[in-house]
This record gives structure tokens, C-alpha cells and sequence, in this order.
């Protein structure tokens, strides 16, 4: 137990990394994601089908396939990053992956009707997607993009894998040095529980903020 | 000379292979009231689309008040318009449609008001002002703040026909807009239907309210397998019809009629 104590601090830090790039990558997914599925739903032809390609060939990946290919793969390409951006730009690439489907899944789970409605009373493309189909569409995108956020937090831990000191990394080398297995997995467990709880509490807020009768 | 409204000239259309409609003529005079009725299936409802560009067509043309719809004649060709033309374009045809098509996230106040201050840049006071003459037209003018989960079928396909009405369109289109609705409730929409005929709104109705047709349609278009087989006055298609076609399938509401 002192043990555990005795490590607050590098646990706190492994904490922070973890929380840190959970919420730049969602970030920068999440930017990715809406090009993403934006260009799954109204691009061109060449667009849809890049987008297409690029998703579904993340979504078909392991994400350590991913990520190794990353960090190993830039160096080769003469790009030298560190082990923390290599897992940022990873995690990334296959959270704007999965945005851009729940975005694509969203807009097109509103009736057509709403479209031809919006139509008919003479509005164009961007008001109809802005007023008619976005507000439709935010409330049934909020629920699988927070599950997207909690998925996210537990890959997160892969990073471990290229020696980014993250939350799981800091518990395995504090089980290194003091062998106190159970108790720092529990620890581990129960932190990245308490993490995903809050977020999943932040999706039921957000959720009924957008909700309509 | 009456102005027409609407000119549809040998419009064809068509799905894939599939042919709907098959070189349809129509004429709308300003004011009129002219009801399609018709077999399932006989390319009614793809006709209204059509006429307000819902669905493009492959042949033929569609003059909405002498503008070609969708469509910009360069030289025999046919280019289609710039997608915000044609959506101004749009405007002129007001749609209801047999499922509402209500905005849920909107009230019923709000749903009439979207075009208003959109499409036809009225003030927001302009606006609420028109909608709620509409709404109250309609009889509504106590669920201004409902939204359409909140309203019965009826009701909300009434906010349906005032949010079409409310942007003055120079031509209404109904598409079965009874058909989805509980029978206790068709009435209340018809009679909206029919006081808004009686203002001398030009309408162009597809329905299977035979009754409805009878006495409110100036003018009865009988269609079948993607061609107008009959038309005339309700009394020549109700009461002489000359085709066997067109018996049979009034055969079949001889019962309520």
C-alpha cells in the first residue's frame, strides 16, 4: 500500500499523459471525422470514395498495427517525431476514422422526408443541412461519439507499447520495481473506469441539451 | 387569355429501365383546382414531384409559371440549373406532402416561420405575423408553441399545408395527404383543403378521396400506367367515364361514393 502512495506522483503523471492525449486526439479526431464524414456524405466522387477507403481501411486495422506502423514507419519515411506524437498522430487517423462513420450514420438516420420538406419550402443545401438536418442529426451523433471518447480512453493504452509513459505504462513500471500486481491493476482499472464514467456523464448532459420533443 | 400556372409537355420519366411516366400533357389554369386520381402506381405522386423538382425528368419539359423548371434551355439542350436556382424555384410549388414532413425539432410556429425568414427574407416580426395568420387559418392558432410529436396527425398535417401556404405560392401541390391519417381525422384537413380552393389558390391534388374530388376539383385527371387516360369535369369522369380503364377503378369506390 505505501508503495502505491509512494508512487502517487508517477501515477498522477502517467494520469495526465493518458488525459492529455485522450483529449488532443479526440480533438483533432473529432476535426478529422467531421471532414471525414462530411465527405462520405456530399463529396464528389473522388472525395466519397478517399473518404471511403480511409475509413474503412482504419476501421479494418488492429489500432497496434497502426500504431507501430506509425512509429516505425515515419523514421523510414525520414520523419522524425517523437514516440508521443507518432501515438497522437495514430490514435488520430483511427478516431477520425470512427467519427467520420457515427457523423455519416447520424445524417443519414434522418428520414428523407425532411430533406424534400426542406425542399420544397425553397430552402438551398446549406440551410437545409444547417437548419433542418444538423439539428435533426446532433442529437443521434452525440450518444455513439461518446461512446467513441470512452473507446478511445481505453486505446489510449496501447501507446504504452512505444514507450509513452501514459497511465498503464507508469502502473507496469511501478509493478516492476514493488510487485504489488493486484493492487496497482486495480488502481489502474478503477482510474480508467472513473474517467470514462465522467465522460459518459459529460454524453448524458450533452445529450439532453440537444434533445427536442 | 388565362394565365397557366403550370405546362407540362410530354414529361417522361423515368427510373432505371422502368418508364413512369410516359409523355404526360397538363395544363393548370391560375385558380384552378385539378385533382389526379388513379391507381397506385400510375405515376401521380411522381408527377407532382416532378413538377416541383423533386425528381428530375428525363423528357419533356415543365413550365412553372412560363419558367422552365430545373432546367435552362441552351439551345435545344437541356442544362440543369445551378442548385440554389432551382431551390428558389422550388418555393413557387408548395408541397404537402402524405407523411407531414414536419420538422420535429421545430414548433409549429417555427416550422411555418423557416421559409418565411429564409427563403423569402421576411423580418423575424413579418414572419411570426404570417404564421401565425396561417396557423390560425388552419385552426391552430392555439398550438402556435407545440411541437409535431405533440399534435395529432390531423394537426400536424394542417401546420403541413400552412407552412406550404404561408410562403404564397403560386401553385399548391398535395400528395395523398389524407392517406396516412386516421380516418376521423381526414375531414379537418380536407376542409382546410377546400377553403383554401375557394380563395382561389391554384391546386393541383393527388388524392383518393373521391368525394373530395367530386366536389371541390374543377377538373378530374384520370391517370394509369404513367399516361392521362381521362380528364375532364368531375361530372364527365364521375358520371360518364368512357374508358373501361377508368370503370373499373371507380368500381372500386362505388361503395363510398
Amino acid at each position: 500500500m505505501e508503495t502505491v502512495i509512494a508512487s502517487g506522483p508517477l501515477i498522477l503523471r502517467g494520469l495526465l499523459i493518458t488525459l492529455e492525449v485522450s483529449a488532443l486526439v479526440l480533438l483533432i479526431g473529432t476535426v478529422i471525422g467531421i471532414g471525414g464524414g462530411l465527405s462520405l456524405l456530399y463529396g464528389g466522387l473522388p472525395l466519397r470514395w478517399l473518404a471511403r477507403i480511409y475509413v474503412d481501411t482504419i476501421r479494418g486495422i488492429p489500432l497496434l498495427v497502426l500504431i507501430f506502423a506509425i512509429f516505425y514507419g515515419l523514421p523510414v519515411l525520414g520523419l522524425k517525431v517523437s514516440a508521443l506524437i507518432a501515438a497522437v498522430i495514430a490514435l488520430s487517423v483511427f478516431c477520425g476514422a470512427h467519427v467520420s462513420e457515427v457523423l455519416r450514420g447520424g445524417v443519414d438516420s434522418i428520414p428523407k422526408g425532411q430533406t424534400e420538406a426542406a425542399k420544397a419550402i425553397g430552402l438551398t443545401f446549406r440551410q437545409r443541412l444547417w437548419y433542418v438536418i444538423f439539428p435533426q442529426a446532433i442529437s443521434r451523433i452525440i450518444p455513439p461519439w461518446v461512446n467513441t471518447a470512452v473507446e478511445l480512453v481505453k486505446a489510449s493504452s496501447l501507446v504504452s507499447l512505444v514507450s509513452v509513459v501514459d497511465l498503464m505504462l507508469a502502473i507496469q513500471q511501478i509493478v516492476g520495481r514493488t510487485r504489488e500486481t493486484l493492487l496497482l491493476y486495480a488502481v489502474a482499472a478503477l482510474l480508467y473506469f472513473l474517467i470514462n464514467y465522467i465522460i459518459s456523464m459529460i454524453g448524458l448532459r450533452l445529450e439532453k441539451r440537444f434533445a427536442y420533443t | 387569355m388565362t394565365q397557366k400556372v403550370v405546362v407540362v409537355q410530354d414529361l417522361v420519366k423515368r427510373f432505371g429501365p422502368l418508364e413512369i411516366l410516359r409523355g404526360i400533357n397538363l395544363e393548370v389554369d391560375k385558380g384552378e383546382v385539378v385533382v389526379i386520381i388513379g391507381p397506385s402506381g400510375s405515376g401521380k405522386t411522381t408527377l407532382l414531384r416532378c413538377i416541383n423538382f423533386l425528381e428530375e425528368y428525363q423528357g419533356g419539359r415543365i413550365y412553372l409559371d412560363e419558367q422552365l423548371m430545373g432546367y435552362q434551355n441552351d439551345n435545344g439542350k437541356l442544362v440543369k440549373l445551378p442548385e440554389d436556382t432551382i431551390a428558389k424555384m422550388r418555393a413557387d410549388a408548395g408541397m404537402v406532402f402524405q407523411s407531414f414532413n414536419l420538422f420535429p425539432h421545430m414548433t409549429a410556429l417555427d416550422n411555418v416561420m423557416l421559409g418565411l425568414t429564409k427563403v423569402r427574407k421576411l423580418a423575424k416580426n413579418e414572419a411570426q405575423d404570417r404564421a401565425v395568420t396561417w396557423l390560425t387559418r388552419v385552426g391552430l392558432g392555439d398550438k402556435l408553441k407545440s411541437y409535431p410529436a405533440q399534435l395529432s396527425g390531423g394537426q400536424q398535417q394542417r401546420v403541413g399545408i400552412a407552412r406550404a401556404v404561408a410562403m404564397e405560392p403560386k401553385l399548391m401541390l398535395f400528395d395523398e395527404v389524407t392517406s396516412a391519417l386516421d380516418p376521423e381525422l381526414v375531414s379537418e384537413v380536407l376542409s382546410v383543403m377546400e377553403d383554401l380552393a375557394h380563395t382561389g389558390m391554384t391546386m393541383l391534388v393527388v388524392t383518393h378521396e373521391m368525394r373530395f374530388a367530386k366536389e371541390v376539383g374543377h377538373r378530374i385527371i384520370f391517370m394509369d400506367e404513367g399516361l392521362i387516360v381521362e380528364e375532364g369535369t368531375p361530372q364527365q369522369i364521375f358520371e360518364q367515364p368512357q374508358t373501361e380503364r377508368l370503370r373499373t377503378f371507380l368500381g372500386h369506390f362505388a361503395k363510398t361514393l
